[in-house]
Order: C-alpha cells, then structure tokens, then sequence
C-alpha cells in the first residue's frame, strides 16, 4: 500500500502561532492565503485577494492543550 | 475515502516540543471550510458563533444548549442545523454554536458526523477512512 502523505501544518502555523492570528488556508492546506484577529476578518482579508474557498483555523504555539494529548 | 492526518506543534507530557499526528477533517460550508478536529468523545459537534454569523444565523435563535467541558465549566451554546459537505457528500448536521469556545478548529463530535459516516482510524499510518452509511 502506498504511503499517504500527512498534511504538514507545522511551518504555515509557525510565523502566526504567537499572536494566535485566524488563518485563511488554500484548499491544498499548503499556503496561507489570509490572516485576521478574528474569523471573520481572516474570511473577509481571504475573499478579496481569491477566489478560492479558504479553509479556517487558528494559528496556536502548542496544540496538546485542544488534542488532549502529545 | 482516505484522509490523512495533520501534523501540528505540540508538546509531550515533560514539555519538549514536538509535532503531532491529528486528525482533521476540511468541513466544507457555503463560503468556506472549517478544520475540525474528529472528536469521539463529544457528543456533537461545537464550533465558535462567528462561523454561524458567517451564514447570516440568528445565533440565539438556536435551541440552547450547554455543553460541559472536561473541566467542569459549563458554556451556553445554540444548537442550529446547518448544510455541510465532505467530497461529495452534503448533509444535515446539527452544530452548537457558543461565543465562549475558544477552540482552534472546530469540533466534530458524534451526533450527525458518525450516523453519516463509519470511521476507520488508523493511526499508525496516518490517515483515516470514511465509509458514507
């Protein structure tokens, strides 16, 4: 079976983890199109520079705390 | 349908800091997706209130509900049924949507998620499995 490839957060997180900034991710999860303090503003900072639907999450240093585990 | 896990930043149990296999899950909504993370343990599915004002909800308009965390703290919410999609698969899902989940994904919890799917974890490998039912 062929090896699947993880989907590798790790470096678009890193330069927004400090200020837990609101990411606006390509659909590849592979580039951040778009940051904002809020959910909101990372959606509406995303929409006018692309067209393509931006997938949502928070940028955080260390995510054990919401995984519950290491 | 195969999806694999993420890598994030975490930490072990003595502080080092280290990356870990997680496994999230692009939910697609009208506009936009939404990391979830697949949580067996919840009951149904949270996210913060924004994503519900996104869709133009009337959040309080929902039923309330009050989820109780593993810590004990109780935190209002309203439950709304919203349209999603996985691929190529569109349902119903039922979200409690709360001001006060500050939570980096959101949370995909049993209620809705596991009735239209069987998941396969595999987690030595990396990746999960979602059977439609």
């Amino acid at each position: 079976m062929a090896k699947i490839k993880l989907i590798d957060l790790t470096n678009l997180i890193k330069p927004y983890a400090k200020d837990n900034l609101w990411l606006a991710l390509n659909t590849a999860q592979d580039k951040v199109i778009a940051t904002g303090k809020t959910i909101k503003e990372a959606l509406d900072n995303a929409n006018k520079i692309s067209s393509e639907k931006p997938v949502l999450m928070q940028a955080v240093q260390d995510y054990s705390t919401y995984i519950l585990g290491y | 349908m195969k999806i694999p896990y993420s890598l994030v930043p975490s930490s072990s149990p003595m502080g080092k800091s280290i990356i870990s296999k997680t496994p999230l899950l692009k939910l697609g909504f009208k506009g936009y997706f939404v990391n979830c993370l697949i949580d067996t343990g919840a009951v149904i599915s949270v996210m913060h209130s924004s994503y519900g004002e996104i869709l133009g909800l009337e959040i309080k308009k929902g039923e309330p509900f009050v989820i109780k965390g593993i810590d004990n703290v109780n935190m209002p919410s309203y439950i709304h049924e919203i349209d999603f999609f996985i691929d190529k698969y569109k349902f119903k899902l039922r979200v409690a949507f709360s001001e006060g989940f500050k939570f980096p994904f959101g949370l995909l919890g049993r209620e809705g998620f596991f009735d239209f799917f069987n998941v396969d974890f595999h987690q030595k490998e990396g990746f999960y499995e979602l059977e439609p039912n």
